[in-house]
């Protein structure tokens, strides 16, 4: 009895972990960040800290509060520059709190979007005031 | 297009937010403005919203709309830097004029900062030599 279908089989298995690792692979990044934790849509605490590592799966960060597990999290991650000096940038993500151990909270994302988040330069561009998604 | 200052700018575009994130760090390290962007609908949003001058473009060029977007940015004067990021298991043939190529690490490759700095700076100073040619 042949085996290669088995083989095959294992090999796409194999090559779909492969990707969803290369996909989700996580790279220490430290970046600014401000979280909210929601609960039935409201905010219930606010906080800081900075990231230790982030993937397009999630992110670990650091930071002096210990959250609840698979609560509902907003990340906001401020982007090192200013989109032509002027305006922020915001890498926002969405998720739930899969580890929080000690001061260091991982999320496991359902959503993120780089934003443009105001002017600082009031009226040298002309965009929103509040923040955005940067895709319309 | 917007008259250029300050220092030079990449825009980075790629699906992988781990990956733009880390290259946005190396290329600032390197003396760039990273722009970042998750595909090239989002990127041609940046440049029209905000006319951004771009020195280097970093993409992947698996995405739609590639060279839509090169042409977007293409300027008379300067040169487009064109550096294409591709997966580590590509099969080496690249589908858009590119000055250089960079590769994204495999998922079990360790990486190191100083190492990728490197390569980085190697990728730029390529792109450089090869679109002033």
């Amino acid at each position: 009895m042949s085996i290669a279908p088995a083989m095959g089989r294992i090999e796409q298995l194999l090559g779909s972990r492969r990707s969803d690792q290369r996909l989700h692979r996580r790279y220490p990044i430290a970046l600014e960040v401000e979280f909210k934790l929601l609960r039935k849509g409201r905010v219930e605490r606010l906080g800081s800290g900075k990231t230790i590592d982030v993937s397009s799966g999630g992110a670990c960060f650091e930071s002096a509060e210990e959250l609840p597990l698979e609560g509902l999290i907003e990340l906001v991650m401020k982007w090192p520059f200013l989109l032509e000096g002027v305006c922020p940038l915001s890498l926002v993500m969405r998720g739930r709190v899969v580890r929080s151990d000690g001061q260091r909270i991982a999320v496991q994302a359902k959503q993120h979007e780089f934003r443009t988040a105001g002017v600082r330069a009031s009226r040298a561009l002309p965009v929103d005031d509040g923040g955005r998604s940067m895709v319309r | 297009m917007r008259k250029p200052s300050g220092p030079p700018s990449v825009l980075i575009v790629d699906e992988d937010l781990g990956f733009i994130g880390w290259l946005g760090e190396l290329f600032n390290e390197a003396g760039y403005r990273a722009l970042p962007a998750l595909s090239c609908r989002q990127a041609i949003s940046l440049i029209k919203r905000f006319k951004l001058d771009v020195d280097v473009l970093a993409v992947n060029e698996e995405l739609p709309g590639v060279p839509g977007m090169i042409g977007m940015l293409r300027r008379p004067r300067r040169p487009l830097k064109i550096v294409v990021i591709r997966d580590h298991r590509g099969d080496g043939i690249v589908s858009i004029p590119a000055h250089a190529t960079l590769e994204r690490p495999s998922a079990w490759e360790p990486i190191s900062r100083p190492v990728w700095l490197k390569k980085v700076l190697g990728v730029l100073k390529q792109a450089e030599s090869r679109a002033a040619g």
